[in-house]
């Protein structure tokens, strides 16, 4: 679920601006909908009249006189994550949704809000593996070159074993601290992929990508104080630039994903730390 | 059983409405109201902020008084005794007083 489209009510059921807020209202309760899209004279979306504005209306007054006007869209190829930052960014409590600029929907805010928590982590807060796959669509789609880097706590499993999950889940807190201090917003995607998993997406280069896998590798093994654990990690890199149509992997993220993965096991057993695959290598 | 009569007037308002945020009826309501009673004499004017969320003017007056001076004095009057759940009418009556010195030579 992470499309718009995946959460937003359609425009089947709608209020005339020339009826009264009552008669609006009725219908809302009836059909228990906190939201009905309003449609003018020319069949067209003029408002919204939300349950916000039928509590503050008379309900004599007209529903052209009570609805909200301003009217936020978003693309129905938007992620629930791009829309909720819109409802933040344009302080709205729901959005209409565009498909070829007709409205085809609208999504409120608190049913963003739901879908983006069931996409996020509840030990660290990151992002989850939906995430990831999405926002590697995006930039791969974009024909940007991006790196994958897989990170794989070595013996993890161990450790939740010997000292208890307890304090297996402090440690996957304090090591998503480390992460995410080394990342940079402007490039860099960091997410929970897995039980001892992380993945960071990035467009910086083959290079930067490398030493920041280093990085981490070198800061995680450094932080054995503030983890009250000592831990390495494993990172496999894979990516590039998108190949040519006629060579296209059918799956290339599901492929990306894997070799990353893959190179993060190899990286795991040459205890080297970390391995670099390009993808066309890679194929 | 009473029954009154009196006659309707036509048009019900006078030379003004101040329609509250929180009224009975908005602009849009009040703009079908005065088309329908009094074509063409009125004009709405709807506010961004403030206990009046629109004000209707007989054209006339507009004539007599640029827009921006009518309606501030209005409001200024108005947002005094007008809460936001009232819709008020008003007559306003503009008189222009000329003094002239006239050589009698």
């Amino acid at each position: 679920m992470t499309c718009v489209t995946d959460v937003m009510q359609a425009m089947t059921v709608t209020a005339s601006g020339d009826e009264s807020v009552r008669s609006a209202a009725t219908r809302m309760e009836a059909l228990r909908m906190d939201c009905l899209p309003v449609i003018g004279a020319e069949g067209k979306l003029i408002g919204l009249l939300t349950c916000w504005e039928v509590r503050r209306a008379h309900p004599n007054r007209l529903v052209i006189d009570s609805m909200t006007k301003r009217l936020v869209y978003v693309p129905s190829t938007a992620t629930i994550w791009e829309a909720y930052r819109l409802t933040e960014e344009r302080e709205t409590e729901y959005v209409v949704v565009l498909d070829r600029e007709r409205p085809v929907g609208m999504v409120a805010r608190t049913a963003l809000e739901v879908a983006v928590a069931l996409q996020t982590d509840a030990l660290t807060g990151l992002p989850t593996a939906a995430y990831l796959q999405k926002h590697l669509e995006m930039l791969w789609h974009a024909d940007q070159e991006i790196y994958l880097l897989f990170i794989d706590i070595n013996q993890f499993g161990r450790v939740n074993k010997r000292l208890g999950h307890v304090v297996g889940d402090r440690i996957l807190m304090g090591l998503t601290q480390i992460l995410a201090a080394r990342t940079d917003a402007e490039h860099d995607v960091l997410c929970r992929y897995g039980g001892d998993e992380f993945a960071i997406v990035t467009n910086r280069s083959r290079l930067d990508a490398q030493q920041l896998g280093r990085t981490l590798v070198s800061e995680v093994e450094q932080a054995g104080d503030s983890l009250g654990h000592t831990v390495s990690i494993a990172v496999g890199i894979a990516g590039g630039k998108r190949r040519p149509p006629r060579q296209q992997d059918p799956t290339p993220i599901a492929s990306l994903i894997n070799l990353a993965s893959r190179a993060s096991t190899e990286a795991k057993r040459a205890n080297g730390g970390i391995l670099v695959v390009d993808i066309a290598a890679g194929a | 059983m009473v029954i009154r009569l009196s006659e309707f007037e036509l048009p019900p308002v006078q030379d003004i409405l101040l329609v509250g945020r929180a009224a009975p009826i908005g602009p849009e309501a009040a703009r079908r109201m005065l088309e329908a009673v009094a074509p063409e004499q009125y004009e709405v004017f709807e506010l961004d902020e403030g206990p009046v969320g629109a004000v209707a003017v007989r054209r006339r007056l507009l004539d007599l008084c640029p827009r921006d001076q009518l309606l501030r004095l209005l409001l200024e009057e108005a947002s005094r005794m007008a809460p936001d759940n009232m819709v008020i009418k008003g007559k306003v009556q503009i008189d222009v007083i000329v003094e002239r010195q006239v050589s009698l030579e």
